[in-house]
């Protein structure tokens, strides 16, 4: 048994956090799957899509390695949306 | 009812995610065929299904095929042996189905891109010439883990010959040597069964039913059927009644027609006599906004199945937020988490412990409730479902699998 996914543009762009993290409040959680899970497991992009943009396009590694560590094994995909906001966030805080 | 209807309950992201894939489909013919157009699970689904499938541009029509009484009754007698009961298959049954479906395909418009087959009774239409240029898809909604021999040699060679096949859950499912999908059921949000309620009205039918609102209440919504263990569910009760003082309430459906199920209410009724807070109902099929609201009314809900289908009550309960103790069998097991989204329990002890458990944890008992909710949101609501078949279409219509990509 396997699973079938669909994969399509939903039309919502980043270009820089800001616009990431409302694109992250919009999408449903079938992406926040696919960008940070099904990518890694399938497509082999390490450590996730979201991680990998956030080191090459803006240059915030620790960033990265933050969101990166969110396991799916403790937390639901609402709960990492969450969390995914709330390290943004604070760290355009800090920085 | 319209797809931004559900906005407010099964989320934006949700709704928009449905509009997205439908807008690669759009004009695409899509051909539901059942044998029944009201009454029963898929003639309710079918009829939120097609309205919201057209909404978003989905070319969507609906096909009820007609028989006469020995059709159904041979389907009848089919739908019981595809579930496991050793019944006799005759040619005079072969013979009365297939005439069925020989007069349903000159009478049906089969024309469509996708046609999907609901259930067994129509599932003969296919064939060389009717299949056009469709894809056919057969969609199964009952469980087919332990079918009687005769029967599924019977269906088998029918569904072989289809582009793919549709199973509520990986347990219910058979090899026909096609593609074979998962999709679970669902159930709909906004329908009189669950759609949110006002306090006195929960309170008034309560009341109305001798039930004191302000004491706990257990509640076991099912047929009075014996697969149900509704006397198990009166034993856990009463092993937890002299220290957590509570009412018991089942509630069912009429049983008439059904002499088995007349014996189990009789049973039941005479156990209830015993005791003023054992409240057995036998309701009417059109009691929705009632059973909504015993549900709602409810401290804990049970389902204490020994053999389960999917068991869509149990949904139905975790969406009311209810804390649910049920059996862990058929379709049960993937709507409740053990201890995350409600309890699993395989005896009558385990019921008994588990709703003391529950009663003297009120906190955890609401975080049950709570990830039941949310759980149900995710997987069991009518706006997953349609999801599920968009992406049913585009990928029996591309005739890839795995990771499709669609490009902008």
């Amino acid at each position: 048994m396997r699973a079938n996914s669909l994969v399509l543009p939903t039309g919502h762009v980043a270009v820089d956090l800001d616009s990431f993290t409302a694109a992250i409040e919009r999408v449903s959680i079938s992406s926040i799957y696919h960008h940070m899970f099904e990518s890694k497991i399938r497509l082999d992009h390490d450590p996730n899509d979201f991680s990998a943009w956030i080191t090459h396009e803006i240059g915030e590694p620790r960033l990265a390695r933050k969101i990166a560590r969110l396991d799916p094994y403790f937390l639901t995909l609402e709960q990492i949306r969450a969390r995914i906001i709330d390290l943004v966030r604070s760290w355009r805080v800090v920085s | 009812m319209n797809l931004s209807d559900y906005e407010s309950v099964a989320g934006r992201d949700a709704v928009d995610e449905i509009r997205l894939i439908a807008s690669r489909l759009r004009g695409w013919r899509v051909v539901h065929v059942n044998s029944t157009a009201v009454g029963g699970g898929v003639a309710e689904i079918l009829s939120r299904m097609v309205p919201l499938m057209k909404e978003v541009g989905i070319d969507a029509r609906w096909e009820v095929m007609r028989g006469t009484d020995d059709f159904f009754a041979v389907t009848k007698s089919m739908h019981n042996a595809l579930q496991g009961k050793n019944l006799p298959l005759t040619e005079e049954m072969r013979r009365v189905y297939e005439e069925a479906q020989e007069a349903n395909r000159s009478t049906l418009n089969l024309e469509g891109d996708i046609v999907i087959i609901h259930d067994p009774q129509p599932a003969g239409l296919l064939t060389a010439v009717t299949r056009g240029k469709a894809r056919w898809v057969w969609r199964c909604h009952i469980d087919l883990s332990h079918p009687d021999a005769a029967y599924w040699d019977f269906l088998r060679d029918r569904v072989s010959s289809y582009d793919g096949t549709i199973f509520s859950s990986p347990k219910f499912a058979r090899e026909t040597g096609v593609r074979t999908f998962v999709i679970p059921p669902s159930i709909d949000p906004l329908s009189d069964k669950n759609r949110e309620l006002e306090p006195s009205v929960v309170r008034q039918v309560l009341e109305d039913h001798g039930i004191d609102p302000t004491r706990p209440v257990i509640t076991q919504v099912s047929r009075f059927d014996l697969f149900k263990d509704p006397f198990g569910v009166i034993e856990a009760w009463k092993k937890v009644k002299e220290d957590f003082p509570c009412q018991l309430v089942l509630a069912g459906g009429s049983a008439d027609d059904d002499p088995e199920g007349a014996s189990v209410l009789a049973g039941l009724r005479e156990a209830a006599a015993e005791d003023k807070d054992i409240h057995v109902l036998c309701l009417p099929p059109t009691a929705n906004l009632e059973i909504n609201a015993l549900q709602r009314g409810s401290t804990i809900i049970l389902q204490k199945s020994t053999k389960e289908g999917f068991g869509l009550t149990v949904s139905e309960a975790l969406w009311k937020g209810k804390p649910v103790i049920a059996g862990a069998v058929g379709g049960i097991t993937i709507q409740i988490k053990h201890k995350l989204t409600g309890m699993l329990v395989n005896s009558v002890d385990g019921a008994a412990y588990y709703l003391k458990y529950l009663l003297s944890r009120p906190e955890e008992a609401a975080a049950l409730g709570r990830n039941g909710r949310e759980h149900v949101r995710q997987n069991f609501l009518l706006t997953r479902h349609l999801r599920d078949y968009l992406v049913l279409v585009a990928l029996v219509r591309s005739g890839r699998s795995g990771l499709v990509t669609v490009e902008a």
